[in-house]
């Protein structure tokens, strides 16, 4: 399926094609081939290739080793990287399952640092408070889950505000 | 398209939300496919214990900006995931409505937005708090996860 481009994205850059080859090298964290650019954001790999050639003359990409050492491409600009990738959002799942790891540590050691500085709702004013049908749902849903010992919600415990 | 905890998950390669997952999609469609694939209903779920999978096909709509949904390409198709803004709402949301696990709940947004860094549009996710009183928390997580990297960088820098 190909990948959906915002018209006034597609008009900035020139062509759709182009949008799409950048924004799924934008989110990659390692350099990627022409032709897995092509499958991630579904359109030909002769595109892609026409793309990066124009991208390449206009120093936008530029060549890099992927990780298995095939002739990969990069974006160059951190800022158009950044661009792309808060309005595009598209990555390959070998990707996410090459990171996990890592970002998983990530999240550890942020979830670490807001246990040592717990949140003081006091500070904050009072939030809504939820309605029956939140409640009911969540409930229900929870005891399914602990029933077969699953995990269950954070918010399941909720006893007083 | 998987939105929720499942959706955090997928984000931040963490464990630490609840071991079902919530669906949007054509309710009637994913409920045939879930039950093609030996799904039962069970509550609220469609699950197959045996895999330890419980699913929610909680809606039709996606509550939050489309244009902002995350797409994984995998070798079977795209999977799209809820917006990384809407999550973050979503969390600090949900630690004003719940204050008994409003850390734990803070924490996934914590996250999530050291996760995405520089690509999180904090305006949208203020205008997404407001109705529900919890901008004032947008504050705080942008406190605690842009200091650490502003302070990272003027140390290299």
């Amino acid at each position: 399926m190909t990948l959906t481009v915002d018209p006034g994205l597609a008009t900035l850059f020139g062509s759709e094609d182009r949008v799409r080859t950048l924004a799924a090298l934008a989110n990659a964290s390692a350099p990627l081939t022409a032709y897995r650019v092509a499958t991630i954001v579904g359109i030909k790999p002769p595109n892609v290739y026409r793309e990066l050639k124009r991208l390449l003359l206009f120093h936008e990409v530029e060549k890099a080793p992927t990780p298995e050492n095939q002739d990969g491409w990069v974006v160059v600009d951190p800022d158009l990287k950044t661009l792309l990738r808060r309005r595009l959002r598209v990555v390959w799942s070998q990707d996410l399952t090459r990171g996990a790891q890592e970002r998983e540590r990530r999240a550890a050691m942020a979830m670490q640092r807001s246990a040592r500085d717990p949140l003081d709702l006091s500070k904050f004013k009072p939030g809504r408070t939820p309605s029956a049908n939140e409640i009911r749902r969540r409930s229900q849903k929870d005891a399914v889950l602990a029933k077969a010992g699953a995990r269950t919600s954070v918010r399941t415990n909720r006893t007083s505000r | 398209m998987i939105v929720g905890g499942s959706a955090i998950e997928v984000y931040t390669s963490g464990k630490y939300v609840s071991d079902d997952v919530d669906l949007v999609g054509n309710r009637k469609a994913l409920i045939e496919i879930l039950e093609e694939w030996g799904f039962s209903r069970k509550g609220w779920f469609w699950s197959r214990p045996e895999l330890k999978l419980w699913v929610d096909p909680v809606g039709t709509h996606y509550a939050g900006d489309e244009a902002r949904l995350g797409e994984v390409s995998t070798p079977y198709g795209p999977v799209h995931l809820a917006a990384v803004e809407d999550l973050i709402a979503k969390r600090l949301i949900g630690a004003k409505v719940w204050p008994r696990n409003s850390n734990q709940l803070f924490a996934q947004a914590v996250a999530l937005a050291t996760e995405y860094s520089g690509v999180i549009d904090w305006d949208y996710v203020s205008k997404l708090t407001k109705r529900d009183l919890a901008d004032d928390l947008v504050l705080e997580l942008r406190r605690r996860t842009e200091a650490p990297a502003a302070r990272a960088l003027s140390s290299t820098g």
